[in-house]
């Protein structure tokens, strides 16, 4: 992830600092070995960089700490065991929620048609007052002049939100 | 003038027991009397708790070390100006803080209430007082700040040195008066649904002010923990995914959702019940957030104020849900929606779906934060959710949350069709995609990051085409341009105010995005005279200088910085040893640019003159405290009354009331964007 005019970071770095941030120190809940300051996050960290130079894989090592410390040593819950419910739970809410806006969409709107036919009974021609073509004329000015110069500025953004 | 202090709360006290009783028995009997005693109850309690903290205040002033709180959390060492901080550092002295702060806003929004909501605001009284008798209780019962001690100690035990900082002159007072002013918000709702009249829409006005008053103080004191964390903590961070900032997280999730979705009740008289429990949900969650900053059972490093009454609080959480949840109940009736949704492609269908997406990451959050507990109960290990998982988890939910928040705004009331979405969005997708290869052009690999900058695109590009629009159409209609873009601005405040603040939102994403995944690290052993090299850096480490004051020893090192060729001058971080805390506090020296921040600080002094220095080079972090500043202009100018729009509209809908169910009055209907 190299990134011209940051720094050049090397890809073994980069793995350094992924592992350092999944490693919790023990002694400073909450702070991965990356963040703390602590002196044993250091070793930690020596010992991250070490067991990289011989060859161990990030999750050898990452055993290697749960080994010592129980898996609370992890920053985040493992993909096995119970761990898994923390991971499953977040894209389960997610599917929860779309179906909830979804179900409620569809119950408001449903609403809405079963009041349609109200609404089209009103827009029906035959309860409109009869005007005549002199009276629709000037109500079709007066409209232009009092509705359309709002609704003109309504688009544009002035008045609606 | 301890004794006075005493006395004035267990004044306030009774008196806020009064104004509790009597706002209820007002609201209920519709006495307009009563009402009237109900509100000067309220307000008196303001002086009685200003004496009972200016008698705290003083005490810790003249190191009156009778005083348990006082002998607990200052000592004569400390500078006197700290006297403030160390009156909310612990336990009792917030609670008192709390209350205070809590009763002056409560007077307030109850005198704007009186006259606004007449109905409402006995009740609104009402809620305010049992919220503020509970603080008060716990005060007179539990913690009481002004406790006197028989023995009187020759020196109290100091204040926790970490708070030893400017910041915390603004940070904790603006945490926990965010948090407790969820409250107000939430009695203007809760007493509006009592008088029933939560269906008349009457307190949207109202309960929108005070929702944005809260978020809007919730949202500062975030920026401010942050910028305290960055620039104090001395880990180069700024948000760690912790249990107590968390906990200030949920409440702000839950209010954006509802400063959004009062709106849609306020424009289209619907989500009448969906603002109900977004607003009974926040308050709930800003209990929760006081809970676990006060002992709660999960480890934080910042529940400083550390107790045992955090389940008193998680108690009365219960119960204030429990409560509201009835009253919920009992009044449904009167919550049903006037308007109706038209379309799933409409800004209303837009608005829940950003809701949902808000309470979503406050539900993730808050079930990263309790899985801990849940996991030692159920499986007997104790396990781990720290910032990782919430990266992976919450990062692509708020991705998602940025891109409603492009696409949203542009979306029309009612009803739009497809052809109109994608002229909408034509522009905003366009640009979006050009960002995307533009920093790809530029170097940037990282997948997430290019579609993060794409959606930040995508959400400046919305904004921008909006502002541009209609300030082309003023200019058509013969404005200058210079006066076309202000007074569209001012024309619809709540609107463009909301833009603003939305920028000042991707500002904060650029520069979070940014700065989590290019920052660089190192730690570096130096001895007097080396110079080492990062990125564009060079620094050189020239001495250390030692300083000892009354509480603590100061460690500072002098650095000689250069920014490619060029000098950055001396840069001082430091590291100071409190003796009697055995603790130590850092503080980063930060050269800050637009682009990037260059952060030293001292991890370690070692005895053979050799230092272990951590330098940090995070990009961009600038943006996220300048978008603070933004944020708060949005926010006031969306927040400022707007009466000549607010008398145009008034005649527009008295207008549309008359032509309305004549097919003459639809094509306006559905064009409103």
């Amino acid at each position: 992830m190299a990134c011209s005019g940051l720094i050049e970071v090397t890809d073994e770095e980069t793995r350094i600092k992924k592992l350092n941030k999944s490693i919790m120190c023990p002694v400073c809940p909450g702070e991965s070995i990356d963040q703390s300051q602590n002196e044993l996050a250091g070793y930690m960290r020596d010992i991250v960089r070490e067991k990289i130079d011989q060859g161990n894989s990030d999750e050898e090592i990452r055993g290697y700490f749960v080994d010592r410390y129980g898996p609370v040593v992890l920053m985040e819950p493992p993909s096995s065991g119970l761990g898994v419910l923390a991971w499953a739970v977040p894209p389960v809410g997610l599917v929860v929620a779309v179906i909830a806006v979804w179900l409620t969409l569809y119950l408001m709107r449903r609403r809405n048609l079963g009041d349609k036919g109200s609404r089209e009974d009103m827009n029906d021609e035959s309860l409109v007052p009869e005007l005549s073509p002199e009276e629709l004329k000037r109500y079709s000015a007066l409209f232009e002049r009092n509705v359309m110069a709002r609704e003109s500025k309504t688009k544009t953004g002035d008045e609606d939100q | 003038m301890v004794e006075i202090g005493q006395v004035a709360i267990v004044a306030a006290f009774m008196v806020t027991a009064y104004a509790g009783f009597v706002g209820f028995a007002g609201g209920a009997l519709n006495g307009r009397d009563l009402a009237t005693s109900a509100r000067w109850g309220f307000y008196s309690v303001v002086p009685l708790l200003l004496i009972a903290t200016a008698s705290l205040i003083y005490a810790f002033v003249n190191n009156d070390f009778s005083v348990k709180y006082v002998a607990e959390n200052s000592n004569l060492a400390m500078p006197r100006i700290y006297a403030w901080v160390a009156f909310y550092s612990g336990n009792a002295g917030s609670l008192l803080y709390i209350a205070l702060a809590f009763s002056i806003m409560g007077a307030i929004s109850t005198k704007v209430l009186s006259t606004r909501l007449p109905y409402t605001s006995p009740y609104a009284v009402g809620v305010m007082s049992i919220v503020l008798l509970f603080f008060l209780g716990v005060i007179l019962f539990l913690a009481n700040p002004l406790e006197q001690l028989s023995v009187i100690p020759e020196d109290g035990q100091g204040i926790n040195p970490l708070l030893i900082h400017f910041g915390m002159f603004i940070h904790p007072p603006f945490q926990m008066l965010g948090l407790i002013s969820v409250a107000i918000p939430f009695s203007v709702a809760l007493g509006a649904l009592l008088a029933g009249r939560g269906g008349r829409d009457e307190w949207v006005d109202q309960g929108r002010l005070w929702g944005m008053v809260s978020w809007l103080i919730l949202t500062v004191g975030l920026l401010l923990g942050a910028w305290w964390a960055y620039t104090i903590l001395g880990w180069g961070g700024y948000w760690a995914w912790d249990p107590v900032e968390n906990s200030a997280l949920m409440p702000w999730l839950a209010m954006t959702a509802f400063v959004h979705s009062i709106m849609v009740q306020k424009r289209r008289g619907m989500f009448r019940m969906w603002n109900m429990v977004l607003i009974i949900t926040s308050f709930t969650l800003a209990q929760l957030g006081m809970f676990i900053n006060r002992g709660g059972p999960v480890p934080s490093v910042h529940s400083f104020a550390e107790s045992t009454m955090g389940w008193i609080f998680l108690a009365i959480m219960g119960l204030t849900l429990f409560l509201s949840v009835v009253i919920f109940i009992l009044r449904y009736e009167t919550l049903k929606s006037r308007g109706s949704l038209e379309s799933f492609l409409s800004r209303e269908a837009a608005f829940l779906g950003q809701n949902m997406l808000f309470l979503l990451i406050a539900f993730v959050t808050l079930w990263g934060t309790v899985f801990p507990i849940f996991s030692e109960a159920v499986d007997d290990t104790t396990m781990t959710i720290g910032q990782p998982f919430f990266n992976k988890v919450n990062g692509p939910l708020m991705l998602l949350l940025i891109f409603m928040m492009g696409v949203g705004p542009l979306l029309p009331w009612r009803r739009a069709t497809w052809p109109m979405i994608l002229r909408m969005l034509r522009v905003p997708l366009g640009f979006g995609i050009l960002i995307g290869v533009l920093t790809w052009i530029f170097g940037v690999r990282e997948p997430w990051a290019i579609f993060s900058f794409s959606i930040c695109g995508i959400a400046v590009a919305g904004i921008l085409q909006e502002w541009a629009r209609g300030t082309m159409s003023r200019h058509s209609r013969g404005e200058p341009f210079y006066q076309a873009f202000p007074r569209l601005l001012a024309a619809n405040r709540p609107r463009y105010g909301g833009y603003v603040v939305h920028l000042a939102i991707v500002m904060l994403g650029v520069g979070i995005v940014t700065s989590s995944f290019y920052d660089v690290q190192r730690d570096v052993v130096m001895k007097p005279g080396d110079t080492e090299k990062l990125g564009k850096y060079t620094f050189t480490f020239i001495d250390v200088t030692e300083r000892t004051f009354a509480d603590r020893l100061e460690e500072t090192a002098r650095f000689e910085v250069w920014s490619g060729g060029r000098s950055l001058g001396y840069m001082y971080p430091y590291r100071a040893f409190y003796p009697e805390f055995r603790m130590a506090a850092t503080g980063g020296a930060i050269n800050s640019t637009l682009l990037e921040d260059f952060y030293l600080v001292p991890s370690e002094f070692r005895e053979d003159g050799q230092a272990v220095f951590r330098v940090l080079v995070n990009p961009m972090v600038w943006w996220i405290w300048a978008s603070c500043p933004v944020l708060v202009l949005g926010t006031l100018l969306s927040l400022s009354p707007n009466s000549r729009a607010s008398r145009r509209r008034l005649s527009l809908s008295n207008l549309s009331k008359e032509s309305s169910g004549t097919p003459i009055s639809r094509p306006g209907a559905g064009t409103g964007s």
